[in-house]
């Protein structure tokens, strides 16, 4: 029996075929099971998805999104998520419509804005925060709520609210912060998800130097752990968001836990695409700027700042398809990319590696290998690395976060060593690594001193379409485009 | 959108703009709410992206003002901001071969499965494991037709494709879907005749 072309099942499922054609394929369905259970089963799976429960948006959605196009430059490339509040769910269609209606209009003034801003692992350090912000931690994997919440100590201490909300916790300030002051967040918890493991969470941030500052937070919470060696996603990305709210009454402050380090501040850096060929990317790591101040709003003036002319153009009613890449649009063909696509000969050259079927499909398809010499150095909080990129620094933070820096310093420059002695047992970093730690104080922040002196190294690079693996004597340290890396084994 | 009559987007002042975009807020915030709630699968990353998608859209509404088929085109946006979180976190990967839609197969179904689908009511609740085990590609083409009852038109616009690319998008996704249910849930078919 011939069974229906694949299309014109599913233009009578869904009701687009003309009578005629509607009915031969009726006439077909009666006498071909196989068609007929496909069918009725393509319903079914229908239904399913049209019963999954409608939910309200958040009633202040529409206010973060008034002030999100009001006081920031739009970004194309990573999303900043704002939490002004907890959802409140059960409220009635037209009560949400009246809400929205009733919420201070885009044309007009708002009350006080509520700079909001959260962030992601491999984000700057918040500064400027304002003093009566709240810091979000948002977890994306199964954490333990109790163990964070007992261990959670926060130093210079203060007085806060802290709760958990889904998977978010909330430290509520109950008295202004101090100003111009680091603060640190640390807790000690095991991974929900990768039972055993300890995970040490470390938030830093700094709030604005003077009370009441709006001046919006640059990103990211640092997470601490030891180095991780897991490539089944090491690194828990830990969201933090600052948002000033009407503070509630005290609440005592958790017990300090005893086993943490001490240390200053850590930060994590943005990373970029470690492609083999780019140019050297332009470091981002200075706070964003304040918004700028608008204008009052005029009838014929919108109130909301210009959005950056940089920022992805609006979507053409048909174009070629930028929501899928490498798409391919022939019927028979799907587009998703097998694994098995990779060239199966180059197997044998990266065996060696004894890659996690995780951290080979991290990586993507093996592109070739190089060997090279580079120097080292290990630090409190990671280690510098050359040789990897021509004529750039590897940053790899101990939180799973890494960096790639211009190498600016050349033989026969001016150093700085001798500035500032290190601390006893500790190593100041010299020439190309002590150039970029002096300069670029986020740097020095992130890896704290040197644990030992740099030294020359052979490496071997095992470039992928995703990422490198670079093996530093026995152990491959997995490099991701995604930012993160780990060590093999 | 019918406040403004038969005035172009492009004739709006700036204050006009922010009424029309505040209409576009009332009408369409639930179901791309609802959309991207089913597309990253809980309610914080959903109103996070969902308030992104928005500020894009009005950016492009003020950056290049004209009469867009407002809902493909909001459906655009929400749909490339969420496939570009989910790239970013990794979980854009290359679908396992077992989860590879094969061509629609006249074969008979395997002895061990059902050959269909029962609809339980607990079987509801299973949707949204095996939502979130489709690529995010299937689950979009799934979502915008069945969630939000788009058009193949729209779906075409929304994913930049050609009508015929988006018939047989959409058959692979209900194939995978039903079979991947049929795999992680047997007992929700009937026994085999």
């Amino acid at each position: 029996m011939n069974h229906c072309d694949k299309k014109r099942l599913i233009e009578y499922l869904d009701g687009r075929l003309d009578v005629g054609t509607a009915a031969d394929v009726q006439a077909h369905l009666s006498d071909c099971r196989i068609c007929r259970d496909r069918v009725t089963d393509y319903k079914t799976l229908g239904t399913m998805i049209r019963s999954l429960e409608p939910v309200r948006p958040p009633e202040d959605l529409f206010q973060r999104i008034s002030y999100q196009i009001r006081t920031s430059r739009s970004s194309a490339s990573r999303p900043i998520a704002k939490r002004l509040g907890l959802a409140m769910a059960g409220v009635a269609a037209l009560a949400v419509l009246i809400v929205v209606l009733s919420q201070p209009g885009l044309g007009q003034e708002p009350d006080p804005p509520r700079p909001v801003v959260s962030f992601r692992a491999g984000d700057l350090m918040p500064v400027d925060v304002p003093n009566q912000a709240i810091i979000e931690l948002d977890f994306a994997d199964e954490i333990d709520h109790v163990a964070i919440r007992e261990s959670l100590r926060i130093t210079p201490p203060i007085a806060a609210d802290i709760y958990w909300f889904e998977n978010t916790l909330r430290i509520h300030p109950t008295q202004p912060l101090s100003p111009d002051t680091i603060y640190r967040v640390e807790a000690n918890a095991v991974l929900g998800s990768q039972a055993g493991d300890p995970l040490h969470l470390f938030v830093a941030f700094q709030t604005a130097p003077w009370s009441g500052a709006s001046a919006r937070a640059a990103a990211v919470a640092a997470q601490q752990a030891r180095e991780p060696t897991s490539a089944q996603d090491p690194v828990v990305p830990v969201a933090v968001s600052a948002s000033a709210l009407n503070l509630p009454a005290a609440v005592t402050q958790p017990d300090p836990p005893t086993d943490l380090p001490s240390d200053p501040a850590v930060v994590s850096l943005p990373p970029t695409a470690l492609v083999a060929d780019d140019p050297p990317p332009s470091p981002t790591i200075t706070p964003l700027p304040s918004p700028e101040a608008t204008r009052p709003p005029s009838d014929s003036e919108s109130t909301f700042k210009d959005p950056d002319p940089t920022s992805t153009p609006p979507p053409a009613a048909v174009t070629a398809s930028d929501v899928n890449d490498d798409e391919d649009d022939r019927d028979d063909d799907d587009g998703d990319k097998d694994p098995s696509d990779c060239d199966t000969d180059d197997d044998e050259q990266i065996r060696n590696l004894r890659l996690s079927d995780s951290a080979a499909d991290r990586l993507g398809c093996f592109i070739g290998t190089t060997r090279a010499v580079g120097r080292i150095q290990s630090f409190e909080r990671g280690r510098m690395l050359t040789g990897v990129v021509s004529g750039e620094i590897l940053v790899l933070g101990h939180g799973g976060s890494w960096l790639r820096q211009p190498n600016t310093w050349h033989e026969g420059d001016e150093s700085d060593d001798d500035d500032e002695a290190a601390p006893e047992g500790l190593f100041a970093p010299v020439r190309g690594f002590g150039n970029l730690w002096r300069s670029q104080s986020a740097v020095r922040q992130l890896l704290g001193w040197g644990s030992e002196d740099d030294r020359d190294l052979e490496l071997d690079v095992y470039q992928f379409t995703n990422g490198l693996v670079v093996e530093v004597g026995d152990r491959p340290l997995v490099i991701v485009n995604d930012g993160s890396w780990f060590a093999a084994r | 959108m019918t406040s403004f009559g038969e005035r172009s987007v492009v004739e709006f002042s700036a204050a006009e703009l922010d009424r029309y975009f505040e209409e576009i807020y009332t009408l369409y915030s639930e179901p791309i709410y609802n959309y991207v709630l089913r597309m990253m699968g809980n309610s914080l990353d959903a109103a996070d992206f969902t308030q992104e998608a928005f500020v894009k859209a009005f950016s492009s509404l003020q950056r290049n003002p004209r009469d867009y088929q407002v809902r493909p085109w909001l459906y655009r946006i929400a749909t490339n901001v969420c496939l570009d979180e989910l790239r970013r976190r990794g979980v854009v990967r290359w679908q396992a071969l077992d989860l590879l839609t094969e061509r629609f197969s006249f074969e008979p179904a395997d002895k061990d499965t059902p050959e269909r689908i029962v609809l339980y009511k607990e079987d509801v609740e299973n949707v949204r494991a095996i939502l979130d085990r489709l690529s995010p590609r299937y689950k979009t083409v799934l979502l915008l037709r069945e969630q939000q009852e788009l058009s193949y038109e729209e779906i075409g616009t929304v994913l930049g494709k050609r009508l015929s690319a988006v018939k047989s998008l959409l058959f692979r996704a209900r194939e995978q879907f039903r079979r991947v249910y049929l795999k992680e849930f047997p007992d929700a078919g009937s026994q085999k005749k």
